[in-house]
């Protein structure tokens, strides 16, 4: 149970610092290090059990069941050891952190930092890949945000950081999923003990290289190396805290809790020693040429990370072993000379020391603790820093396999600590040596040198208490290889090579410091072409350049490129499938006349044209040929009915189209050239793609059932032989009625629309307008051999489209097709007047709507006396001689349709054609009357009646009236 | 006609849910057609919110049915409510709940996020007598009823027919919602055309689709395609044609690269709220109608369409990730993320297992808590027009008047960073769950290297959700954009909308484990 309660002690505590940062300011950091070291203490009270009897803390409760997640916690000597650095160095920090920072409130950073000792001791306990990639998370988070706490000049550095150790994450996930799939469990402990990794040796590799690139964006080994000092942005607290001794250990925690099964991977082996040797030494070659102490403790800290990496690759129970003494030694020396730089940093305003005058006189404490630190990362004995070196060097002497690979690598690292204590001394030396000077704000006081002093002497004190790590040191190797291990860390193990090689160390790097003004003139250039964050600045850039270039595809205000990308998406991959030769079964019969391909000639010719004209007019009479070309089609094919229809369709449209096209400039904008290019480009191959599609795709299937039934049923149940009216009128009943009901809402949304948006009162387009003058536009005398035509043919199609209508039921015909007629009537009326206002049909068109969906409404509401809703009722009326008229009631409900048709079409005549009374009244000329009367406007919203104000008399016309 | 005619026997029961909400939009054309306009608004609020929970409450009621029985076939076939159709009937209800909120909400001087007229010209006199009238268009709600309607018979559809009158149905009342926005009319107007423009290529596509799969199968319904797919020989050119022309008549709503290009002209320029309650509730139910096609139909045909849908898939990810990154104006970005989202989901979808349909489930209603909530929040932060005294104006959506909002208005804007990061996936928000849940599913399926474009597209994602929480936080507002940029004070709809959508997203990621066991139970369909 004591797991969940550090957890959510220190939770408490992340809600409680609004509260404290309110009531103490900065000091609000005391309570939180009472806090930390409170629950350091309760972990430490777990030694006997975990480290001493070998016991695990356990503790689960389940998260996500469903996707098998829970709450695995576990203490093992190994999650003892980081868990006791999280909080101990945390209740450091903090304590440092209130005299770090001046007087004032501090709510984002304490509130931060606690979060991320929760995330990082969650990362440490967590049992369950789940959980420990959720807290993995959670610590960049929290390193981003204090990263950006502070401020403008931090905002790039931070989002550098995140991105890549977020990236390391990710790499993280992709192993977590891997390793769940595979074990089908998320318990970490399971995973690691059943999964079988050598049945697939691809895979094994696969996770193994996602575990080592999340461990080495987390730990800043080379090539990531550069974001550590790049997080220098941070203030001091934070680089202690996160970049110097825990979270970037997150990445050795992880290493080492895969070492178990992966530790003899020799790719492992190779990729760990080698990349960790590298970072160590160019970690090390980096701090050796900076001035800046903060930069040349971060580039240290990259270089031990380095170390830590290379002596876990080495995989040995000793090399285990020597990594855990490491560990420890390293956050308790880089803590102290982090918090110490701070203490410099904050008393002389700089930390550079190029600037800082010998402070040893002036700041003799946190000069002698920096000492102590500087020499146990040096590896000098008497202090720890030399303990875990010597076992370094020594277990990588022992690396199995040929002797000489060993000694190499062992060789690798005492280059990497010669530097080491190069830089040490350097570090030293530039802050306190060389002529003496007084700092800005003098000694720093006891309070602010306690976190600092408290870590540097007991890296000293441990040095000569060194059995009391050894249970820790053989729990963790028993953790981390599965072997029992008796360690006996000591500082004197006697004359051996790891001692001699200690001594080479201490030698070399004396030589370093003695010649440090040769070694910086060699120093003082540009030593690698590329920096770390250039790179990543030009990959970011790179990333933002190709969104901007894909963006810019689809930047585009007109729709038609839109629909291009979609038109050729399908096109395409239609050509591809026929490019792959489908079987396409034959045709049940020959379908092929050679009419046909005359018709086809026709309709190419007619749409080439289409294309190619500038004209509106033209092109709306080119598709109206296309029309009667297809009606002719449906003709030969024996379709009376559909080439009727087809063929009154295509005239009103003509009809309708030149009324709206009246309001239009008569050519088409032009187009470039290259619009035309591409727009021709994806027509052909959306025309060749169906016309594909169709060829292969149809008159391939019998009749339907449906089909079958209607033909073989229609005249026995209906008494109609006209199949398509029967369908219309008696089986399809409900849905006809519900298309009328539809084209009624049509018509009164012409209405609507145009008054509304008062499209009818806009002016005419100037190019129409500029032909007013040419007789040829002269309505009057243009139309006199319409009027003359109209005046016998118009009653004449309305006898017609009676006839149609009463005959539909048994013969082509019907309500629509009779409606249709009689629009035309209408329409050729309507194009016969000399003037718009003299044409107008004074029928109600809105009431014809409306009559006509009343009508059929109500015929099928007669349906009732058979039973169900628009059942046609027959009777046979006895004509006078011999026979019967076979009347059905649904020839009311066609006479419902023909009424409301012709009302559509009348309104859309109509309203259409009304423009030119509006601008009427506005003379042209001089001697140009007006035709109206009355306000067309009022008129126009008084709409559904006969016009009574334009019954002028012809003569009255302007003889210009229609030209506009 | 014929007296062999039997009226089919109708579930009543089964389509409650549907009903409520379609009847309370025939309610409320009467209401708007007969109620005196002061009433109006109240009177249409109330319908349409009692309408919603009555609906979740009909949905919750057939639960237990459903889970005993497996689900029930209704209309001969026409709609089937199983667990999926049922969930997500549920989960459209629920968050058309949240968007009726974010919708009537008004600024403290009354202005809603609509035109005062709709079809008055932009910029005319006659609609600046009608703002000043203070008219409202209330038509609004019945309109956002009708399109909700069809939305949850989408997921249930079980033919072609049905699956095509529910796409026009939810269809048609956003073409027109989109172009009502108050300020920015003619963006508005344009955005309106160009979604009706291709939403009409879309449905011609999915309806000639349709006719093809009737050539193939004789008969509309999905049950029998599918049966159809393993018996009729010799005419796979139908099938596949036909398949491919209604998927992408799906995958043209739910905004899949390449036919996305629609989505971030629309986003922009819709009124917000109709923005939030289009990207989540249309990709709910265009997911859902999707699901049942891929899961009922497609399996004998793996691996002939697979490889476009993986296409498809990947695309979308990259595509919408890499674009989203450089957008300047936030419902830009925000509708480029969605798309990325669309990817995230195919990925769940293409995984073809059972855990795939209850991921994916889970995925968009984590997503549609997250979007309605950041769109809500995209409503209230405006723009100022300079001077003293300046009046509160449109939304302020370029990224840079954002600078700085997280110090002014942390409360919102800590509101809008727990979404963005449920977008990015971060843990312990309901967004991370849904990933993980849909990844997992994928792998499951054997698709293992689909999950790694996913994770690195989500990986280029996290940046740009990132990138705003910066210039929230951290950056200081540019010039003197503190006075520029403002958080509108509304009526508090918005404000219960978006807590609405804080609590989902964190219950969801803290706890997900009870609705994804629901889920589990659920994602079966039934034929």
């Amino acid at each position: 149970m004591i797991l969940p309660v550090l957890l959510g002690v220190l939770v408490v505590a992340v809600a409680a610092t609004p509260l404290l940062d309110r009531g103490l300011g900065r000091n609000a950091g005391w309570v939180l290090a009472g806090v930390f070291g409170t629950l350091a203490a309760v972990v430490g009270a777990q030694a006997p059990a975990v480290l001493g009897r070998g016991e695990t803390l356990e503790f689960f409760v389940p998260w996500m069941p469903t996707l098998d997640v829970g709450l695995h916690l576990r203490l093992d000597g190994t999650s003892w050891l980081f868990a006791m650095l999280v909080l101990g160095v945390g209740a450091l920090v903090m304590a440092y952190s209130t005299r770090y920072f001046p007087p004032g409130r501090r709510t984002g950073f304490y509130g931060l930092m606690t979060a991320f000792a929760v995330a990082m001791l969650g990362l440490v306990l967590a049992d369950d890949v789940v959980v420990m990639f959720v807290f993995w998370e959670l610590t960049t988070i929290c390193s981003f945000l204090l990263i950006g706490l502070s401020g403008e000049s931090a905002n790039r550095p931070a989002v550098r950081t995140f991105i890549l150790t977020g990236l390391g994450g990710l790499a993280l996930l992709a192993a977590v999923v891997m390793l769940m799939v595979n074990a089908g469990t998320s318990r970490l402990s399971t995973i690691l003990a059943e999964t079988d990794w050598q049945a697939s040796p691809g895979w094994s590799v696969a996770v193994a290289l996602l575990v080592i690139l999340a461990a080495f964006t987390k730990s800043a080994q080379f090539p990531f190396h550069y974001w550590l000092p790049d997080a220098m942005a941070a203030s001091t607290p934070v680089s202690t805290y996160l970049h110097a001794a825990t979270m970037v250990k997150a990445g050795i925690y992880l290493l080492m809790r895969f070492t178990p099964v992966f530790g003899d991977f020799p790719l492992w082996n190779v990729l760990l020693i080698g990349t960790g040797l590298v970072t160590a030494f160019i970690g090390a070659l980096f701090a050796l040429q900076r001035t800046d102490l903060k930069e040349l403790l971060a580039y240290s800290t990259v270089s031990q990370l380095g170390l830590l990496v290379a002596i876990i690759g080495v995989g040995t129970p000793y090399a285990l072993a020597a990594a855990g003494v490491h560990t420890l030694a390293h956050a308790l020396f880089k803590a102290s000379l982090f918090m110490l730089m701070g203490v410099v940093d904050t008393r002389n305003g700089t930390r550079d020391i190029r600037e800082l005058p010998g402070l040893w006189r002036a700041m003799p404490a946190t000069a002698t603790l920096m000492t102590i630190g500087a020499l146990s990362m040096a590896g000098i004995p008497p202090l720890l820093g030399f303990v875990s070196k010597e076992a370094i060097l020594d277990a990588m002497v022992g690396l199995p396999g040929e002797p000489w690979v060993g000694l190499l690598v062992a060789l690798g690292a005492v280059a990497a600590s010669t530097l080491t204590f190069a830089y040490s001394f350097r570090m030293v030396y530039g802050a306190f040596g060389g002529s003496p000077g007084t700092a800005k704000h003098g000694e720093a006081g006891p309070s602010y040198l306690l976190a600092p002093a408290v870590t540097a002497l007991s890296g000293l004190v441990l040095a000569f208490a060194l059995p009391v790590l050894d249970p820790l040191v053989d729990r963790l190797v028993l953790d981390t290889t599965g072997t029992a291990h008796e360690s006996h860390l000591a500082l004197w193990h006697g004359f051996n090579l790891p001692l001699l090689l200690s001594a080479i160390v201490i030698g070399l790097g004396a030589v370093l410091a003695w010649q440090r003004v040769a070694v910086d003139r060699v120093l003082d250039r540009q030593l690698v072409p590329v920096q770390g964050t250039q790179v990543f600045e030009a990959a970011y850039r790179g990333v933002i350049a190709a969104g901007v270039r894909i963006g810019r595809l689809t930047a585009s205000n007109a729709p038609a490129p839109y629909l291009a990308a979609i038109l050729l998406t399908l096109g395409g991959t239609a050509i591809a499938v026929t490019l792959g030769r489908p079987v396409v079964p034959a045709q049940p019969e020959p379908t092929t006349r050679p009419t046909d391909w005359l018709l086809v000639a026709l309709i190419l010719v007619a749409v080439t044209a289409v294309v190619i004209t500038r004209s509106r007019l033209a092109a709306v009479a080119l598709v109206g040929v296309v029309g009667f070309a297809v009606a002719l089609w449906f003709l030969l094919l024996g379709g009376f009915d559909l080439a009727l229809t087809q063929l009154l369709v295509e005239i009103l449209t003509v009809v309708v189209a030149v009324l709206v096209l009246r309001r239009l400039p008569r050519a088409f904008h032009p187009t470039p050239r290259a619009r035309r290019l591409g727009a021709g480009v994806v027509a052909v191959v959306m025309g060749v793609a169906a016309g594909l599609a169709a060829f292969a795709l149809t008159g391939r299937r019998e009749m339907s059932p449906a089909s079958e039934y209607f033909l073989r049923n229609a005249e026995e149940e209906t008494g109609g032989t006209n199949v398509v009216n029967t369908i219309l009128v008696d089986f399809r009943a409900l849905d006809t009625l519900g298309e009328l009901v539809v084209l009624g809402v049509t018509g009164l949304i012409i209405i609507g629309v145009l008054e509304s948006a008062r499209l009818n009162h806009g002016r005419l387009p100037e190019k129409v307008a500029g032909f007013a003058q040419n007789v040829v536009f002269s309505a009057r005398e243009n139309s006199l051999i319409m009027r003359t035509v109209a005046r016998g043919l118009g009653p004449v199609l309305t006898l017609l489209s009676l006839y149609l209508l009463l005959r539909g039921h048994s013969a082509p015909g019907g309500g629509f097709i009779a409606a249709l007629v009689g629009g035309a009537g209408f329409a050729l009326a309507y194009l016969a007047a000399p003037a718009a206002a003299r044409a107008r049909i004074r029928l109600p068109y809105p009431r014809l709507i409306a009559a006509g969906v009343a009508i059929a409404g109500g015929s099928g509401i007669l349906g009732y006396l058979e039973g169900s809703f628009l059942r046609p009722l027959h009777v046979d009326i006895p004509l006078p001689g011999d026979g019967y008229y076979h009347f059905t009631t649904a020839l009311i409900f066609d006479v419902g349709v023909y009424l409301a048709v012709i009302g559509v079409l009348l309104t859309a005549l109509n309203r259409l054609g009304t423009e030119d009374d509006i601008h009427a009244e506005e003379p042209l000329g001089p001697g140009v009357e007006s035709t109206d009367e009355d306000d067309p406007d009022s008129e126009d919203e008084t709409n559904d009646e006969i016009d009574e104000g334009t019954a002028a008399e012809p003569d009255l016309a302007s003889p210009k009236g229609g030209r506009r | 006609m014929t007296a062999a005619f039997v009226a089919p026997e109708i579930a009543w029961a089964q389509l409650t849910p549907v009903l409520l909400v379609l009847g309370a939009g025939v309610i409320g054309v009467l209401v708007e057609a007969f109620a005196p306009q002061r009433v109006r608004r109240p009177v249409q609020l109330a319908l349409s919110l009692a309408a919603t929970a009555a609906a979740i409450v009909a949905v919750a009621a057939l639960w237990s049915g459903v889970r005993e029985t497996g689900g029930t076939v209704v209309l001969d076939g026409s709609i089937i409510l199983d667990g999926p159709a049922l969930v997500l009937q549920g989960m459209l209800a629920l968050l058309g709940l949240v968007a009726f909120l974010v919708i009537a909400d008004r600024t403290e001087s009354g202005e809603d996020a609509f035109a005062p007229s709709a079809s008055a010209v932009p910029g005319s006199d006659y609609e600046e007598v009608a703002r000043r009238k203070g008219l409202e268009q209330t038509e609004v709600y019945p309109l956002v009823l009708f399109a909700l309607g069809g939305m949850m018979i989408f997921p249930a559809a079980g033919d072609l027919l049905t699956l095509f009158v529910a796409l026009e149905v939810l269809s048609l009342p956003l073409y027109l919602l989109s172009g009502m926005a108050r300020r920015r009319r003619l963006l508005s107007q344009e955005a309106s055309m160009k979604y009706f423009l291709l939403g009409a290529f879309a449905s011609a596509f999915f309806l000639f689709g349709a006719a093809l799969l009737y050539g193939f199968a004789g008969s509309v319904r999905l049950a029998d395609i599918a049966v159809a797919t393993t018996t009729v020989v010799g005419m796979d050119g139908l099938l596949l044609a036909g398949l491919v022309l209604v998927l992408v008549g799906l995958l043209f709503k739910v905004g899949a690269v390449p036919f996305h290009s629609w989505t971030p002209d629309v986003y922009q320029g819709a009124p917000t709220p109709i923005t939030g309650f289009m990207a989540a509730c249309t990709k709910l139910a265009a997911f859902g109608a999707m699901l049942r096609i891929v899961y009922v139909v497609l399996p004998p045909l793996e691996w002939d369409l697979m490889p476009l849908l993986l296409g498809v898939t990947v695309i979308t990810m990259v595509v919408g990730t890499v674009v989203a990154i450089v957008q300047t104006d936030i419902k830009r970005m925000l509708a480029y993320s969605s798309i990325a989202h669309a990817g995230f989901i195919l990925v769940g979808v293409v995984a073809l297992t059972q855990s795939g349909i209850s991921s994916v489930l889970f995925y968009l209603l984590a997503y549609g808590l997250a979007t309605i909530g950041a769109f809500a929040i995209v409503s209230l932060v405006r723009e100022v027009n300079a001077g003293p005294g300046g009046a509160v104006v449109a939304e302020a959506t370029h990224l840079s008047q954002w600078s700085g909002l997280g110090q002014r208005h942390p409360v919102l804007a800590g509101a809008f960073t727990l979404f963005l990061l449920s977008f990015a996936g971060i843990p312990l928000t309901a967004g991370f769950a849904g990933k993980f849940a849909v990844f997992a599913a994928a792998i499951d399926g054997g698709l293992a290297w689909l999950v790694v474009v996913g994770v690195v597209a989500s990986a280029a994602a996290v940046f740009f959700y990132v990138r705003l929480i910066v210039l929230m936080f951290f950056t200081d507002p540019i010039g003197t954009a503190g006075e520029s940029t403002t958080v509108v004070r509304s009526e508090g709809l918005t404000t219960v909308a978006i807590g609405l959508g804080v609590l989902g997203t964190i219950a969801l990621g803290v706890f997900p484990s009870p609705l994804l066991d629901v889920l589990a139970d659920a994602a079966v369909f039934i034929p």
